[in-house]
Formats: C-alpha cells, sequence, structure tokens
C-alpha cells in the first residue's frame, strides 16, 4: 500500500505513455464532396513504459476529444487492452468512412444534409485515449490521450466571391484581384467584349494578388474576371467583370529613341575590354613594395 | 569637409594621436576595398534633338539615381603615398511612368545600370602615416565600361528592331579626401588589424567626373541626321563611402 501510494506522483499523463495519431502523415486534412464514399487510413502509434488498462479507444467527434467516446460519436476501432499490452511500441492503420462521419449522421438523422452536401464547412476530430499504469494491478489508473487530435476539415462551403480590377497596359492588363481569407487559389479569365466565352489566362496563389494579363491586342475591350477556390478545390461564385481596353504607351526607351537615343549596335566590343581589364586588375600578383 | 578637416587638425594635435607606423607594428597592406553610394544624374538628354521639359531622360525619368558601388585596389606603390591599380563594379536604376498620347499610364519603365571601371589612383597617405594627420586626399583616374537596359512593364523595351539594352563607355576621375578613423579609438584599430588584417578604415568623400558616351560617338540615322551613338551616361556626382585597407 505505501509502496502504491509512493507511486501516485509518477501517474500523471504522459509518463507512462504517449499515443499519437494522423492521417495520411498530417494532423490536418481537408476534405470535400468528392470524398463523399471514399475513406481515409488514420495510424495510431503507441508508445508506453506502463500497461494499459483498457482498450485503445479510437473516434471521430465533432466537439473536444474528452477521455472517451460519446454519444453521437463515430467509433473508429477498440484495440483490446491485451493486444496493446502485447507489444506497448506498436503502430497500425484504421479506416475512417467519410459518409459516417458525426456531422452527417446526425444531419441525415434530422433529415438535414448528408455528405456532399453544398454550403456545409465542419471540422471534426480524429481521438483516441487509453487508461494506464505501471504494471498490470491498474491499481491507480490515468487516461492517455492522443497528443495531438487530428482535424478532419470538411468543406463544402465556396469561398466569397473576389473582386477584380484591370488597369490597362500596352498590349498587356494589370488585374488586380482581392479575395476572402478563405481563398487558395484563383483562376483569372478574361473575353473579348461581346464573346460568350471566358479564357483562363493565368492563375494566382494566396496572397498574391497581382497579375499581368500579356499578349493582349491595343484597342480591343476585354472583360476580366476572376474565381476563388479553397483548399479543397470548392469554387466561388465568378467575380464582377471589369473592362480594359489596352492602349499603346512609350516607354523611356521609346521615347529616347524618337529624341535620338541609339544602343551602340550592343557590341560586344567594349565589354569584352572592360572586362578583360578587370580580370587583368584581379589576377596581378605583383609584390608590393614596403 | 571642413569639419572634416578640423576635426583632423584637433586629433594630430592632441596627446593622443594616432602613432606612427614607425611606433606601431601593423601587418603588411596591399589590398583597399571601397563600398560607396552617390546621387547620379546621367546626362542622356544631353546630345539629344529635344527641347528642355520634353527631353526623355528628365520627362519621364525625371530625377537622380541611387548609384552603389564596390571597388577593389591592389596596391602597388608604398612610399610617398600609395598608388594603385582596382576595378569596380556598381548598380542603379531609376523608374518613372510610361506615357500615351494622353498622359502618363501606370506601366512602369526604366533604366538600368551597371556600370564597371578599371581605375589606376593615387593616395596622399604619407601624413597620415609619418605625422598622425588622419587626412588621405586621392585622385583616381579610369577606363568606365557601363551596360544599360530599359525595362518596360517586366521586359526589356525594344522599339523595332533597336533593343533598349546596350554598352556606353568613356573615361572617369576623382578627387576625393578620405578620413582615416584609427585615430578616434587606437587601440580598436590595433585589435581590428590583428584580428582581420584591417590596417587602416576610411570615411571618403569624393567628386566624379564622368564622360561616358562612346568618345562622342555618332551613328547617321535613315534620314542622314547624325544621332548620339550610345546612350550618353556622362555625369558630374558625389559619391560618399567607406573603405577598408588591409
Amino acid at each position: 500500500m505505501s509502496l502504491a501510494l509512493s507511486l501516485v506522483p509518477l501517474l500523471a499523463a504522459g509518463q507512462l505513455g504517449v499515443v499519437t495519431l494522423d492521417i495520411n502523415q498530417a494532423s490536418e486534412i481537408s476534405i470535400g464532396a468528392d470524398d463523399c464514399g471514399t475513406s481515409k487510413t488514420g495510424t495510431w502509434t503507441v508508445a508506453f513504459t506502463g500497461y494499459a488498462c483498457s482498450s485503445l479507444s479510437l473516434w471521430v467527434t465533432q466537439g473536444d476529444c474528452g477521455d472517451a467516446i460519446a454519444t453521437g460519436d463515430l467509433k473508429i476501432a477498440d484495440i483490446a487492452q491485451s493486444a496493446i499490452n502485447a507489444n506497448r511500441s506498436q503502430s497500425s492503420t484504421v479506416s475512417i468512412a467519410i459518409d459516417k462521419l458525426p456531422a452527417f449522421a446526425a444531419a441525415a438523422a434530422d433529415g438535414g444534409a448528408v455528405c456532399g452536401s453544398a454550403g456545409v464547412e465542419v471540422d471534426h476530430k480524429f481521438c483516441a485515449a487509453v487508461s494506464v499504469y505501471t504494471d498490470l494491478t491498474c491499481f491507480t489508473k490515468s487516461t492517455v490521450r492522443a497528443t495531438t487530435p487530428v482535424t478532419i476539415h470538411y468543406d463544402t462551403k465556396a469561398p466569397g466571391a473576389p473582386s477584380v480590377s484591370a488597369e490597362a497596359l500596352d498590349s498587356a492588363a494589370a488585374v488586380t484581384v482581392s479575395y476572402d481569407s478563405d481563398t487558395e487559389s484563383l483562376d483569372v479569365q478574361a473575353r473579348i467584349q461581346g464573346e460568350e466565352e471566358f479564357v483562363t489566362l493565368g492563375q494566382l496563389a494566396s496572397p498574391n494578388t497581382n497579375k499581368t494579363i500579356d499578349g493582349l491586342e491595343n484597342g480591343v475591350t476585354y472583360e476580366v474576371q476572376a474565381i476563388a477556390y479553397d483548399s479543397v478545390g470548392n469554387a466561388s461564385e465568378a467575380s464582377a467583370i471589369a473592362t480594359v481596353t489596352p492602349r499603346k504607351s512609350s516607354g523611356f526607351w521609346e521615347s529616347c529613341v524618337a529624341a535620338g537615343c541609339n544602343n551602340g549596335g550592343c557590341s560586344t566590343t567594349p565589354a569584352a575590354l572592360g572586362l578583360a581589364t578587370l580580370a587583368a586588375m584581379l589576377l596581378l600578383r605583383r609584390r608590393v613594395r614596403r | 569637409m571642413m569639419s572634416m578637416m578640423l576635426a583632423a587638425l584637433a586629433l594630430a594635435q592632441s596627446p593622443t594621436t594616432f602613432p606612427s607606423t614607425e611606433t606601431r607594428s601593423e601587418s603588411p597592406r596591399s589590398m583597399l576595398t571601397e563600398v560607396r553610394l552617390g546621387s547620379y544624374y546621367p546626362w542622356v538628354d544631353r546630345p539629344l534633338d529635344c527641347t528642355p521639359g520634353s527631353c526623355p531622360y528628365q520627362s519621364i525619368l525625371g530625377g537622380a539615381m541611387l548609384l552603389v558601388e564596390l571597388e577593389v585596389e591592389r596596391e602597388l606603390f608604398q612610399a610617398f603615398g600609395t598608388a594603385s591599380l582596382g576595378a569596380s563594379l556598381g548598380y542603379a536604376e531609376k523608374y518613372g511612368h510610361a506615357s500615351t498620347t494622353d498622359g502618363s499610364t501606370g506601366e512602369a519603365t526604366g533604366l538600368r545600370i551597371l556600370p564597371m571601371k578599371a581605375i589606376a589612383s593615387y593616395r596622399w597617405d604619407w601624413l597620415a602615416h609619418k605625422h598622425g594627420i588622419p587626412l588621405v586626399p586621392y585622385l583616381k583616374f579610369g577606363f568606365q565600361v557601363v551596360h544599360w537596359w530599359v525595362m518596360k512593364g517586366n521586359q526589356t523595351e525594344s522599339v523595332g528592331t533597336a533593343a533598349g539594352a546596350g554598352w556606353s563607355y568613356g573615361l572617369v576621375g576623382a578627387g576625393g579626401l578620405s578620413f582615416m578613423l584609427d585615430p578616434l579609438d587606437p587601440r580598436l584599430a590595433r585589435d581590428f588589424d590583428t584580428g582581420m588584417g584591417v590596417n587602416h578604415t576610411y570615411l571618403f568623400a569624393e567628386f566624379n567626373i564622368a564622360e561616358v558616351n562612346n568618345f562622342g560617338a555618332k551613328k547617321l540615322n535613315s534620314a542622314g541626321v547624325a544621332q548620339p551613338a550610345t546612350l550618353d551616361l556622362s555625369s558630374r556626382y558625389a559619391m560618399f563611402g567607406i573603405a577598408f585597407e588591409y
């Protein structure tokens, strides 16, 4: 008894074992409608100095993990106590069916959204817990939880529509896009005014906001729009259309040529002469008179 | 410049003047490296057929460039002063806005230059080394080659077959005054020499004369009119910097 009491301070969680989880070697995954009907493979790993006093419970919940599976959570697996104690450092995998995540089970029961419904954005946690003790008497148990539960971010909610402005350049347009924080990338599209189809002329990745579209024809009016995508690939509504008409402009060189500038024929002679002189300086090894 | 000279005289007369090389054991010195900055306004418009206010550099780019240069010199003669040969590499750019018939646009256009010099220099450091007066006047003379190119948007601008890039070369000269920092903290200066091999550190100011226009070479245009063969990158400008002699 006195021995058991003296061991009580050692029973703090984390000192007798560690449980880690991942899905595809990540601590957070994002999934969308395309993942409905599929499963994700979760990996659990235990490393114990003590002994398991219960099965290793694995589940998915919408809230905080807690110490045990709760009503409404999705049970993934129970790894038997004997199996854990037989090998106290081991790893294995489990399958998590996306269709059966708690948010969809509750919604389906209410006749609400199911997996694949648009406009849903919900986080789940992949959790694990097991009771441990220093020996198999399991005299005083403590609970070891997964060090970092894995977040399963289900998102079929499209990002907000971006807004676009376009500035006319010479045979080009400078497009500036603003978008909400959910956006990860954008397609910048353009069409000649009056035509039907937009053509994607470039992509932007967050946090960039500027894109130059080259190869346009001066004097022709183009309509420009952008479509935002989040990390799952949900597409926003197209932005409002901005119009731009590229126009001829003169840079410094054109103005200079008009006033009589020349480029010397781009002769390489002076360059070669200069570089040879510089090289000669560097190679100079004449001793310095002291 | 005047305050620099007064400070030098005060240091020369104070009891803690910089010890001469006869009493200070220093490491051999054979090289000098300078880093300098200056405001450089190239005279691109000088030879052009334009009226003031409408000339391309003035009207589009408008102002001086910040020129940054790194120079390395090899000291060849160290008796009554120090004579050296060296080379330098610099960079400067100036941007403005492209223009249309109804005014300027938001499209950027700019001139970038990469000056390279081969330099011969003479520094009259005899007073500093023999008498502890930490002022070193100097003269430089050399040949300069400048690679330049003109940007419009994110590309080199071209007009027909004439690319907005080329070379200009010519002669350069400079005169300046260096202030030796060592007397301000002789112990630190000795440690800098012992630890890093840097004998002396200077702050300097110099005035540059550059005639970089392919020696005034001309080229006939299609109408038979003589035009400058390349950009005239001549100028008169001051530079300031720090030098390490080692």
